[in-house]
């Protein structure tokens, strides 16, 4: 590439143009602070721009830097040649634009764009970024050692050890291990990890993924161990699952345990009353035998032994008469009493005391059995009640709660839903009247307005046609005209008042009817609020005072009572009915207590006080007995006076008593045969009165109804059914005992369920957490797994590129590095430098070998060797470097300021040699110096060379910036 | 004359967490599973089948939530859904610790198997007899434990406990094993039995599972004529590469008359088809037409929004082009898998094989190449391989991105 000319329209203290020379060396001579070092910045800007970031250049940026210092116009234009191309690169930095157009004045600025806005011409023509460029061919005074970074990682870093390993191949730019080393670096840097959302480098990534792998394995185990942690309170739910089936189970056989005690007191019932029945039976038939004897006198016997005692009496005499009858009285006492001390308190009854008695056990019978129905029906209800949900605890909890409160506020909530209903509806209603009553007042005003308008048009009319009338009165205007407009104005004028009237008044009543209506309407909403918010306010003070965080939870708990008070009603009315029948019980109880106790005491149940009333009666019954045989035997004194006479009527009269017992006097039969005989009849007649009289009555009065023995059979058979379906035999017990067991075992299986609840709701929030959260954790750990095994892949399939290029770049290296140390010595030895040899490193990095054979590295030979021999050393290494980048490509122009000012004249004059007479050949050169004479010297010390390859510019002959 | 008919299902795998579907349709995909068993059910109801066979892996893990677990319990609840029986497979093998086979740890938790449902419970053979048909005995075993076995389970003394069949009926098999030489890629042997021994097991017919791809043994003598062996398949696609349609067979047997004669028909259950389709992208110059190209084998092959599809793309893939998830493509079916395994970058590695290397780009290639072909381990040549490309795209692009960890052969 070759610089043709630049023009400065303002770039620092440079303004002007200068033209350059494309086949001899360009050398340039001005004055210090003339703008020699800016024009080749400017060359430098031309080529590449001028950065404007504040981050890499903070102190001031090149665009800030070169900003002209007269304030004008900041810009220039470079033309350069390349191959066969010209390009014009027009910059204005004020506007920050760029024009490059191409030898046939074509714009091709875009052919040169590299991101969003940057045209590094440079690059694009020589392959070299301005760093680059500044590296190898623009030398600056005192910066010719900047060729080689003295820092090792930015030697490494060096691009421009990149752009000598591309041109180390022989495929232009296509090549650079360098480059891709960086690329493949970078890439390891910048690895992104979705997985981790991490961006940085793979280590780091793998880092991150191995430990978040190690937190899942963590939280996966902690889960496993729970999970197998749950084997032991999962068998004891088994366990017991397995009691509360067993106390089920013996529920069930205490329950039907019990209805097999039950079913036992029915079927005494049933067999008592059979055997009653029998019994009545038994006794009819005995009483129907004896039914002949039925019509005996009730003391015949006692007549006819009488009549025969007196007949014996007076047959014998009174003093054996005596004797028989205290004996006969003693022997028949003495049977009496002995009954009687059988009967020791039933004696104190009376025959009330038996009815009492009698009535008594037929009252305990009767409350029992309602008992027992009653009963049954509480277990059944409560069997509902349980099926429905209702635990017993919180009807009791609720009733505890709203059972307390007084009517009043019971009424305020009973009446809370009907009121909010009430409200919602009269509102709406109301609202609707309200509607109603503004839509008509609505439509009699428009109706009003459409009537008033033809009064106001007539009357206008009129009050027109009488002022014309007026007018033309007033003008004295003769004729008609006048008095007829103002009559017709009158005329108009009163019609048009009429119509207004008439259109105000228009449905005067509907309007103040629907204003009624609307006031009306207002007021009742008001009310209907205020009564609405005195209700929120009285439930909000009853929930505060209630301990209800709000009304709605009040007002739930409420309904939920209600709701249970409804259900539960028969419950409550059946227990209630059990406890009136409890009071019963132990009412008529205590009577019994309290008779017994009077009449020789017992056990208050049915039985006793029945078999208490058959004592008494029984003992009655001797008592009138023993009674009745002291009342025979006391008129016999007055017998034994007349004994003897009424020996023959007595035996007149003992026959016609026998015959009267249906007995025939036989006299070949003593009296005493006759008298066993009449007496069996009247034991006969006296059974038959009993049985007719108490005994029969009495067991039928036992009896059960034919209803309540139908009742107790269904029962009895209702129970055996039920009983049917266990296997189990009724052991008989007692059923305090077995509601004792049933209590025992209840509360056993609810501690058991309570257990078993407790333990089902721990075993299933482990599984539920372990399965919920386990399986995500297996997918998301195979997933960071996935990743870091893909992370791992990356890396060493990276590693391995890496490690293969850097490995073959070697190769690479030597043929630059080989080039590079040939040329320089080559070089230096035509500037008579002292240096034998030059040995490059892979970072660009060299060593040199002295004419005495002494080796010193780079650093060493900075401070060891003459500046001139230095400046010399690493001219020449940027001359070869540039060189060696040209190869196969545009030649690097070579900008040079004042390079030999260290330099003895000897090696001046070689170096300038050797840049004209040699790379002028490849190459553009243009040097700047400020020592015009030295150069003139120089120049005339080979005058030959000098006219034919140089050619010479003087700051002076262009404008420059003051 | 009589007939028996019986609806076979298998490796429905209850439960699993689908891992490899995205976490938005793994829930679908599992409810989609449920259906199918529900329609098992269905079918065994409206075809009046006197059996449902499960051979195993009914669930996918030895426990399961208790929502899957309420589910399979209630399934077979059904009203009319015939006797139902399960032989444990190595995914969920009978124990007594196990939640929902051991009856009693499910009653524990509330729940238990309805009284239809019959569960082998032992690693032996063991039978019940089929409901209505006297004579005709359903034979199972169950695994015990979840690893493989390569216990023979119709070895001749495996089934030394079997007694013969009635002479008018016919015993059936339901179990879990591996058909030898026909084991499906992905899938492991366990409880493995030859073509040989079903031939001479004294079953009518084998209901046999573990195999989730469908297959037959037939045979026209012995305990049976028709197919004597059928492997149902996993009744839901469990994965993208089980291809093709999933459901039960139904299984008829006449008897009574001569030889049982058996055959089976299909019957599809699962309403995602699996499509494995190859795409060539050879020179597609951008992501938009590798993504046409698959489109357009999509609406080629007749794929529904219903599918399930493995792309498996081939070809040399223009360089610098990157193969992206495209959200619209995957919009068009249920699941969309993109496999680049055989996809490589447009470097023609020949040149640098037959040129000689003058550059260091070539003599990178060269050298990775030779170790290459000097390689056999498939993963050392997918990792030599991609160390190429990524230094190519080093050395071309300028640009390395995580691109080439999944190469394969």
């Amino acid at each position: 590439m070759k610089l043709l000319r630049l023009r400065a329209d303002g770039f620092g203290a440079l303004k002007g143009e200068f033209t350059f020379d494309s086949e001899r060396a360009t050398i340039i001579v001005g004055d210090n602070e003339r703008g020699k070092s800016t024009l080749l910045a400017a060359v430098n800007a031309g080529l590449y721009g001028l950065a404007s970031d504040k981050r890499n250049h903070r102190l001031l940026t090149p665009l800030e830097r070169w900003r002209p210092w007269n304030g004008g116009t900041y810009r220039l234009v470079l033309e350069v040649e390349c191959g066969t191309e010209r390009y014009t690169i027009a910059r204005d930095f004020d506007r920050g634009t760029v024009e490059i157009r191409n030898g046939r004045g074509q714009e091709v600025t875009t052919d040169f764009r590299e991101g969003k806005d940057d045209f590094p011409v440079g690059k694009k023509l020589l392959g070299l970024d301005g760093d680059e460029f500044n590296k190898c061919a623009h030398v600056g005074q005192g910066e010719l050692e900047e060729v080689v970074p003295t820092d090792e990682k930015e030697r490494r870093a060096s691009t421009l050890r990149s752009r000598l390993e591309n041109a180390a191949d022989t495929r232009l730019g296509d090549t650079n291990a360098s480059e891709s080393l960086r690329v493949l670096e970078q890439a390891l840097r910048r690895y992104n990890s979705v997985e981790v959302e991490f961006t940085g480098t793979v280590e780091v990534a793998m880092q991150r993924l191995e430990a978040k792998r190690g937190i899942l394995e963590t939280e996966m185990k902690a889960l496993e161990h729970d999970f197998a942690s749950i084997a032991g309170p999962l068998e004891q739910l088994a366990q017991r699952t397995e009691q509360a089936a067993e106390a089920r189970a013996e529920l069930n056989r205490l329950e039907n345990e019990r209805r097999g005690s039950l079913a036992a007191d029915v079927r005494s019932r049933l067999d008592e009353d059979t055997t009653r029945r029998k019994e009545v039976e038994r006794m009819r038939a005995e009483a129907k035998g004896l039914a002949a004897a039925a019509d005996l006198p009730a003391n015949a016997e006692s007549d006819f032994r009488d009549t025969v005692a007196r007949l014996e009496i007076a047959q014998r005499n009174l003093q054996g008469l005596e004797d028989r009858r205290r004996e006969q009285i003693a022997r028949d006492r003495g049977t009496i009493l002995i009954d009687l001390e059988k009967l020791p308190g039933a004696a104190k009854g009376t025959d009330a005391d038996a009815d009492r008695a009698i009535a008594l056990a037929a009252e305990l019978r009767r409350v029992t059995e309602e008992d027992r129905v009653v009963r049954d029906n509480v277990f059944s209800l409560r069997e509902t009640l349980a099926r429905h949900g209702h635990e017993p605890e919180r009807i009791q909890f609720l009733t505890g709660r709203f059972g307390k409160l007084d009517d009043d506020e019971q009424h305020l909530l009973r009446t809370q839903a009907e009121v909010t209903i009430a409200f919602q509806t009269e509102v709406a209603l109301l609202e609707q009247l309200r509607t109603e009553g503004s839509e008509a007042l609505r439509a009699i005003d428009a109706s009003r307005t459409h009537w008033r308008m033809p009064g106001w048009l007539v009357l206008t009319l009129g009050l027109a046609s009488a002022v014309t009338g007026g007018t033309l009165f007033s003008f004295q205007i003769s004729g008609a005209l006048a008095p007829t407009l103002l009559a017709a104005g009158g005329a108009l004028g009163v019609i048009g008042v009429v119509v207004l009237v008439a259109g105000g008044r228009l449905q005067a009543s509907f309007r103040t009817e629907a204003l009624h209506q609307l006031a009306d309407a207002q007021a009742r909403l008001n009310q209907l609020r205020m009564k609405r918010a005195e209700t929120e306010v009285g439930l909000a003070e009853l929930a505060l005072r209630m301990n209800y965080r709000d009304q709605v939870e009040l007002l739930r708990e409420w309904s939920e009572y209600t709701r249970l008070m409804e259900e539960s009603s028969p419950v409550l009315h059946a227990q209630d009915q059990i406890v009136a029948l409890d009071d019963r019980r132990r009412n008529v109880a205590g009577q019994a207590r309290q008779l017994l106790d009077k009449i020789g005491g017992g056990a208050a149940d049915p039985a006793g006080l029945d078999a208490v009333a058959a004592n008494v009666r029984t003992a009655l019954g001797l008592k009138q007995k023993l009674a009745e045989l002291e009342k025979s035997w006391s008129w016999i004194d007055e017998e034994k006076r007349v004994a003897e006479a009424l020996a023959n009527g007595l035996m007149e009269r003992a026959s016609r008593a026998l015959q009267s017992a249906g007995l025939a006097h036989d006299p070949e039969r003593s009296w005493a045969e006759h008298a066993n005989d009449l007496a069996e009849r009247a034991r006969g007649r006296a059974r038959y009165s009993l049985l007719t009289d108490e005994l029969i009555p009495q067991t039928e009065r036992s009896l059960l109804a034919d209803r309540a023995r139908r009742e107790l059979e269904n029962r009895l058979q209702e129970i055996e059914s039920e009983l049917g379906q266990s296997d189990e035999a009724p052991r008989g017990r007692p059923a305090g005992d077995i509601e004792a067991d049933i209590r025992k075992w209840r509360g056993r299986l609810e501690e058991t369920q309570q257990l078993r609840e407790d333990l089902r709701i721990k075993v299933e929030e482990i599984w539920r957490r372990y399965h919920t959260e386990h399986p995500q954790k297996t997918i998301e750990k195979e997933r960071i797994e996935q990743a870091l095994e893909r992370t791992r892949r990356f890396k060493h399939s990276v590693d391995l590129a890496r490690e293969t290029i850097q490995k073959v770049a070697t190769e690479t290296h030597r043929r630059w590095a080989d080039y590079l140390n040939h040329r320089v010595a080559q070089l230096l030895g035509a500037f008579g430098t002292r240096i034998e040899q030059m040995r490059f490193g892979e970072d660009l990095d060299f060593s040199v070998r002295l004419w005495s054979g002494q080796n010193l590295p780079r650093p060493k030979a900075d401070h060891q060797l003459s500046a001139g021999a230095r400046d010399q050393l690493y001219l020449t290494v940027r001359l070869a470097i540039a060189e060696f980048l040209s190869r196969g490509q545009p030649a690097v122009p070579l900008l040079l300021d004042d390079p030999f000012v260290t330099s003895d004249d000897d090696r001046a004059r070689g170096g300038m040699r050797l840049l004209i007479e040699h790379f002028t050949r490849e190459h553009q050169v243009i040097l700047m110096t400020c020592h015009r004479r030295r150069y003139q010297a120089l120049a005339e010390q080979d005058a030959e060379l000098y006219t034919k390859r140089a050619r010479w510019l003087d700051f002076r002959d262009v404008e420059v910036a003051s | 004359m009589a007939l028996a008919r019986f609806l076979q299902v298998s490796d429905l795998h209850l439960g699993r967490p689908f891992g490899w579907l995205p976490p938005e349709k793994r829930d679908l995909r599992r409810r989609s599973q449920r259906r199918v068993l529900e329609g098992v059910v269905r079918e065994a109801i409206e075809r009046g089948v006197d059996a449902i066979l499960i051979p195993g892996d009914l669930f996918d893990l030895e426990g399961v939530d208790a929502d899957t677990l309420a589910f399979a319990l209630g399934v077979f609840n059904t009203t009319g859904c015939p006797p139902v029986f399960i032989a444990p497979g190595n995914h969920d093998p009978f124990s007594t610790t196990s939640a929902y086979w051991d009856r009693r740890l499910l009653a524990a938790r509330g729940s238990a198997w309805p009284a239809h449902v019959h569960v082998f419970t032992s690693a032996q053979w063991t039978s019940v007899p089929l409901p209505e048909h006297p004579h005709v005995r359903i034979w199972g075993r169950c695994f015990t434990a979840r690893i493989e076995s390569l216990e023979r389970p119709l070895a001749r003394e495996a089934m030394a406990s079997i007694t013969p069949a009635a002479a008018s009926g016919f015993d059936v098999a339901v179990f879990h094993g591996s058909r030898e030489e026909q084991c499906p890629p992905g899938q492991k042997i366990t409880a493995p039995f030859s073509d040989q021994e079903v031939l001479n097991a004294p079953f009518a017919y084998l209901a046999a599972g573990h195999y989730h791809a469908g297959s037959r043994v037939v045979a026209s003598e012995g305990s049976s004529a028709g197919v004597r062996l059928a492997y149902a398949g996993s009744a839901a696609a469990l994965d993208v590469s089980e291809n093709g349609l999933h459901g039960a067979l139904e299984v008829r047997i006449e008897y009574g008359y001569r030889l049982p004669w058996v055959e089976v028909e299909f019957v599809q259950l699962d309403p995602h088809r699996v499509f494995d389709l190859t795409v060539d992208v050879t020179s597609a110059p951008s992501a938009e037409q590798v993504d046409r190209r698959v489109q357009k084998a999509l609406e080629n092959a007749g794929v529904g929004e219903e599918d399930m599809v493995r792309v498996r793309l081939r070809g040399r893939l223009a360089r610098g082009v990157r193969i992206a998830r495209s959200p619209e493509l995957e919009s068009r079916v249920f699941h969309l898998r993109i496999d680049p395994r055989l996809v490589r970058p447009e470097y023609d590695l020949d040149v640098y094989r037959r040129e000689a290397a003058a550059t260091t780009e070539d003599r990178f290639a060269c050298t990775l190449l030779d170790l290459l072909d000097r390689e056999d381990d498939p993963v050392q040549r997918g990792l030599i391989e991609s160390a190429l490309y990524y230094g190519l795209d080093a050395f071309r692009l300028r640009e390395v991105v995580p691109a080439y960890e999944e190469l394969g052969e």
